[in-house]
């Protein structure tokens, strides 16, 4: 029995060694299927961001004499950094965008809203309707900003039907400038906004809605008292993806005003675009993208914190 | 007095036709509506809600046609199947969510809210969210946010289909006892035959968009009043047989009985027809003036206070239900009788005879 049992035995142990041996072989092999796209990934993304750190710490500029590399010879400790915090026209273009955002962006939340509100009830042409909504977040950008562009020009549509002269000018004012784009943007936007926002909408269960209305609420209680709170999560998300998206404006200002009049609608993206090709000076501009992408992320962050505290 | 009464109401679908609906439903009632899956039972309960408007007829509640009135306004309350409770709301905020609607003051809501969990026994749960409660805690949650709503009638859609067969039971009882004690008029929907028959005061049977029976579930299980019920209701169902009536209508000849059967009323002599017979009225062995014939014996099910034995009669299978455990080997042959006095005639358009 025993003489039996025991090569038996040692055979399992045989097979098992086996097979762990092909598990790690396999773990190996899983690496090396894996690294191409690691070392992508260090390219794409570590290394610029790296080499942007770099350059954030030192003067260079393209017009130095020396390669990226060799910046070190004009390292300047951060002064970069305390250039960015006093710099005014760094601090406008911040303000101007925040106030895009700030303006927009509600404006495209309670729009949308109120659109998905429309659209939760069957009507007919219902389906038609819809694909008109989505089409102004399907047109590329720059080309919204040149409709914008032509539509507010002072011989243009809109001041036609306003019934304005057409030395009223949009986009050459200094007030009106921004507005013009912040209607841009609410226009090309509201879509999206709409979109997340009935998809949430529709989410709520139909019983859920037809229980309350039985049960004697209004539509406006109930709308405040079972649709919002089941939509909390798609709304934040919402509002976090628009503001991190408006943050970065650029195509609609810069066909529509390119930053005009004088710095008027110059934005964050617009003034590190007028830095990077007008003043060639990159490593300011490094210093400033860094500084915003950790800004973004971090506002970013506190928004999904909040959905995560549901 | 009348809670809700529906009369010739006709609601065309293009592939469905429901009605004419023509009942009533008096104050204080427990109504059940019965009938096979997608027959148009949820068209008649979104009929008495306002969600559907008829084509033809109306719907009254306690006296006002109900065509004008909205939704909110009909003062009527449902428990769904799957209780649309709010789950973001705990127990009590469910509970007093139509009091705040109609803007209550703060005195009589907390008074209602003692007086409903008060009768289903919630105080204990009233802290928590409905993803915290069990399957039976759910349900009343459910029926004390209808319940608290004070209206005129509560439709409860298979409310309590979801639950298991233990619970289902003790549920049973307790929706029967809030109704009684608070002589609240109820109209309950469920595909479940038994369920149906043994709460409510009144059956409306629902067969193909209408209503085939209306009465006491006694009436509709002992003298069901087409063919279709008879097959709907009782389980086991009825033991059907083909047939015709004589000439000179005394007596029923079926196909596949040896002997032909002694009946009384008035058949349409020479016609054919169909003669039921419940499970529980043929018995085992022979008997005095009632036909006997053999059977065999196919399966027998000991359910404990009885039995049901499956036997075939020819090609035809024979559902017999017969009081305390009965021990009969498969296979073996077995003369049975019919209860001439519980015999169920059909004429060919399933009428009840």
């Amino acid at each position: 029995m025993t003489d039996q049992t025991a090569p038996e035995i040692s055979n399992t142990h045989a097979k098992a060694g086996y097979w762990t041996r092909v598990a790690r072989d396999g773990q190996k092999m899983g690496f090396w299927f894996v690294l191409p796209t690691l070392l992508l990934l260090v390219f794409i993304v570590v290394f610029p961001l790296l080499m942007q750190l770099y350059l954030s710490f030192t003067w260079w500029t393209p017009l130095e004499g020396i390669p990226w590399y060799q910046a070190w010879e004009v390292f300047n400790w951060g002064e970069n950094y305390w250039y960015m915090v006093t710099d005014p026209r760094f601090w406008g273009a911040l303000w101007r965008t925040v106030l895009i955002m700030i303006v927009a962006v509600p404006a495209q939340f309670f729009l949308g809203m109120a659109l998905a509100y429309l659209f939760i009830d069957q009507f007919p042409g219902r389906k038609l309707f819809y694909s008109i909504m989505l089409t102004p977040m399907m047109i590329v950008p720059a080309v919204v900003g040149l409709m914008f562009f032509l539509l507010f020009q002072g011989t243009g549509p809109i001041n036609d039907h306003l019934g304005l002269p057409p030395e009223f000018s949009w986009l050459t004012d200094v007030n009106r400038a921004m507005i013009s784009v912040i209607i841009a943007d609410i226009w090309q936007w509201t879509p999206l906004m709409f979109l997340i926002l009935l998809a949430g909408m529709l989410g709520v269960p139909s019983d859920q809605l037809l229980a309350a209305r039985l049960l004697g609420g209004s539509n406006w209680q109930n709308f405040v008292k079972i649709i919002l709170p089941r939509m909390k999560t798609v709304i934040i998300i919402a509002l976090v993806l628009r503001a991190v998206e408006c943050f970065k404006i650029f195509d609609l200002v810069f066909i529509m005003t390119n930053g005009g009049p004088g710095v008027q609608t110059e934005t964050i993206s617009v003034f590190l675009y007028n830095q990077t090709f007008g003043e060639l000076e990159w490593a300011y501009v490094a210093t400033m993208g860094l500084s915003i992408l950790i800004a973004l992320s971090m506002l970013a962050m506190k928004g999904l914190s909040l959905m995560a505290k549901k | 007095m009348t809670a809700i009464e529906i009369t010739n109401a006709v609601k065309t679908y293009p592939e469905f036709t429901l009605g004419p609906i023509s009942m009533t439903v008096e104050q204080g009632e427990f109504f059940g509506i019965f009938g096979p899956p997608s027959t148009g039972k949820t068209s008649i309960l979104k009929l008495i809600l306002g969600l559907l408007q008829p084509d033809e007829g109306q719907v009254v509640l306690s006296g006002r046609d109900g065509a004008g009135m909205d939704v909110a306004e009909r003062g009527i309350s449902m428990v769904f199947q799957n209780l649309a409770l709010f789950p973001h709301m705990t127990g009590r905020e469910n509970i007093i969510f139509p009091l705040r609607e109609r803007g209550a003051s703060e005195r009589e809501i907390a008074e209602r809210l003692d007086f409903v969990s008060e009768v289903l026994h919630v105080s204990h749960i009233l802290h928590k969210n409905p993803a915290q409660m069990s399957g039976g805690e759910r349900q009343r949650i459910a029926l004390g946010r209808a319940f608290a709503a004070d209206s005129r009638a509560m439709l409860l859609d298979e409310p309590i289909a979801a639950l298991d067969a233990r619970l289902r039971e003790e549920m049973r009882v307790e929706l029967k006892r809030l109704q009684r004690e608070n002589n609240q008029t109820f109209v309950y929907v469920s595909h479940d035959e038994e369920e149906v028959m043994a709460i409510s005061d009144r059956v409306a049977v629902v067969i193909d968009g209408k209503i085939a029976q209306i009465g006491t579930p006694d009436e509709v299980y002992s003298r069901p009043g087409s063919l279709a019920v008879a097959k709907v209701i009782g389980s086991p169902p009825m033991n059907l047989f083909q047939g015709y009536f004589d000439e000179r209508g005394a007596q029923f000849k079926a196909d596949i009985l040896p002997e032909s059967v002694a009946i009384s009323g008035a058949p349409p002599k020479g016609r054919e027809g169909t003669l039921g017979v419940r499970p529980e009225d043929i018995w085992l062995g022979e008997s005095d003036g009632n036909p006997s014939f053999e059977v065999t014996v196919s399966s027998v099910e000991p359910l404990g206070s009885y039995t049901i034995i499956n036997a075939m009669l020819g090609e035809q299978i024979l559902k017999i239900r017969t009081p305390g455990q009965v021990i009969l080997k498969e296979g073996c042959a077995q003369r049975v009788s019919l209860d001439s006095r519980h015999l169920h005639l059909f004429d060919e358009t399933g009428q009840r005879i």
